[in-house]
């Protein structure tokens, strides 16, 4: 097929978001019944707007409207108002914490997130740079923990198709460094529900999640942190999650879920030995 | 009494705390950007009470003053950090098919949305997300008509094209 004409891209969007008058309108309405071409070119425009609207307002649903509403509430009320002059150099609690050393890990409100990405982070990949995070650092493990608070068995409930699946995979690998093939993180025998990518202080991490027909959401994480030594699982609670963890060749890995913690111990070694196989 | 819209604008950050939010979200693709983002708006909205003009928009208001932080803090101080490598890294993430538990295709429309440039998708944001119309849009991000018009353009045939793939 030769290249589609786009001369008119502009004028058939704004034909489609009710932006021409009446005149253009209608002077287009009569080039439409003449130009099939230009009649595909609207339908094709058309196609790419449709869904956007409603992907937006999904979107809007997952804010954090709660944290932000906090927000807005510990602003001062009775701010003076100070008049013009002064305006420009006063900026002292006009905090962007996370903005002016983007990197550096060691401020303390600056660098907790967990990085989901926008389309990554629609809806449930939160960011949990909260208010309250203790002056210490956060660990991977409690980064993830806050975030999976947020997962469910109905946001899971959809598996990916295996093309999704294996493209998730191939991502989450590549930035991994680690071979990640289906088949191999098979955590038992729960349904496979995707691998998402997110960053920690700038380390990848991928989230791999499944759903225990027994015990829900289970999700196993990889982050590649570079730690040197050797760790065999260790089970713990954080955030009223049963939690296993452990370290090897450079790499965090946890389990996280409601499963009792005898459960995920049994995961954890099936992982590992799954990991030792190569694949 | 007091001499400004003080109340007004803190109600009104109230009501559009959302929206400020996904349009903070859509500017910088990331999320503890967007709540530093509105933080920041709401700060300098409440400074700037007294600025406000009663009887136009309080929530254009608002967008406008998130826009220009974006725009002439928060985005630039990043190109200056260095962080643009960790923008590519976003976008590549973006292009990696994520779906959104609940909603596989609007989480492919929204990872598509995430991955046109800048100018596309705050112009996306803006009418198809906000209703603005073209003149609001151009108002508000300081281009003309004929820009947003291109880049609406542009977006749905980008759009339209990942979803022949």
């Amino acid at each position: 097929m030769a290249e589609p004409d786009t001369h008119d891209d502009a004028l058939l969007t704004a034909y489609l978001d009710g932006e021409l008058s009446a005149d253009e309108r209608r002077a287009l309405d009569d080039r439409l019944h003449e130009e099939p071409l230009l009649a595909a070119r609207l339908e094709r425009l058309r196609e790419g707007g449709e869904g956007v609207a409603p992907a937006l307002a999904m979107l809007a649903g997952s804010a954090p409207e709660a944290r932000l509403r906090a927000m807005l509430a510990g602003q001062p009320v009775d701010e003076p108002v100070v008049r013009a002059p002064v305006e420009k150099k006063r900026r002292p609690w006009f905090v962007l914490p996370g903005l002016a050393q983007p990197w550096r890990p060691a401020a303390a409100l600056a660098s907790l997130v967990l990085v989901a990405i926008l389309a990554g982070g629609i809806g449930y990949g939160l960011a949990l740079r909260q208010a309250e995070v203790p002056a210490e650092r956060e660990t991977w493990l409690q980064a993830v923990a806050e975030y999976w608070r947020f997962t469910t068995a109905e946001t899971l409930a959809l598996a990916p198709s295996p093309d999704l699946a294996a493209s998730q995979l191939q991502l989450a690998s590549t930035a991994l460094g680690l071979p990640l093939a289906p088949g191999t993180i098979t955590a038992g025998d729960a349904p496979f529900r995707g691998a998402q990518l997110y960053a920690f202080e700038g380390k990848p991490l991928v989230q791999i999640a499944y759903l225990d027909p027994d015990y829900g959401p289970i999700a196993f994480c990889i982050i590649r942190n570079g730690a040197s030594e050797n760790r065999a699982p260790i089970a713990t609670e954080i955030e009223g999650f049963s939690v296993v963890h452990w370290q090897e060749g450079g790499y965090g890995r946890m389990l996280i879920g409601r499963a009792p913690a005898r459960h995920l111990d049994a995961l954890a070694e099936r992982l590992k030995a799954e990991a030792g196989q190569g694949a | 009494m007091r001499p400004s819209g003080h109340d007004d604008v803190r109600d009104a950050l109230g009501d559009h705390l959302v929206s400020l939010w996904r349009f903070a979200l859509v500017l910088s693709r990331r999320r503890d950007t967007a709540e530093d983002l509105v933080q920041a708006t709401c700060v300098r909205a409440l400074e700037r009470a007294d600025q406000f003009q009663r009887g136009t928009r309080l929530d254009r208001w608002l967008f406008a003053i998130l826009h220009s932080i974006w725009l002439n803090e928060v985005r630039s101080r990043r190109v200056r950090a260095g962080a643009g490598t960790v923008d590519a890294e976003i976008a590549l993430v973006f292009d990696g098919g994520k779906a959104a538990e609940t909603n596989i295709l609007a989480g492919q429309v929204l990872a598509a949305i995430g991955a046109l440039p800048d100018g596309q998708r705050e112009a996306v944001l803006l009418v198809y997300g906000e209703g603005y119309s073209y003149r609001e849009a151009a108002a508000l991000l300081g281009v003309p008509v004929g820009t947003i018009m291109s880049r609406l353009a542009a977006a749905r045939e980008r759009l339209a094209s990942l979803k022949d793939e």
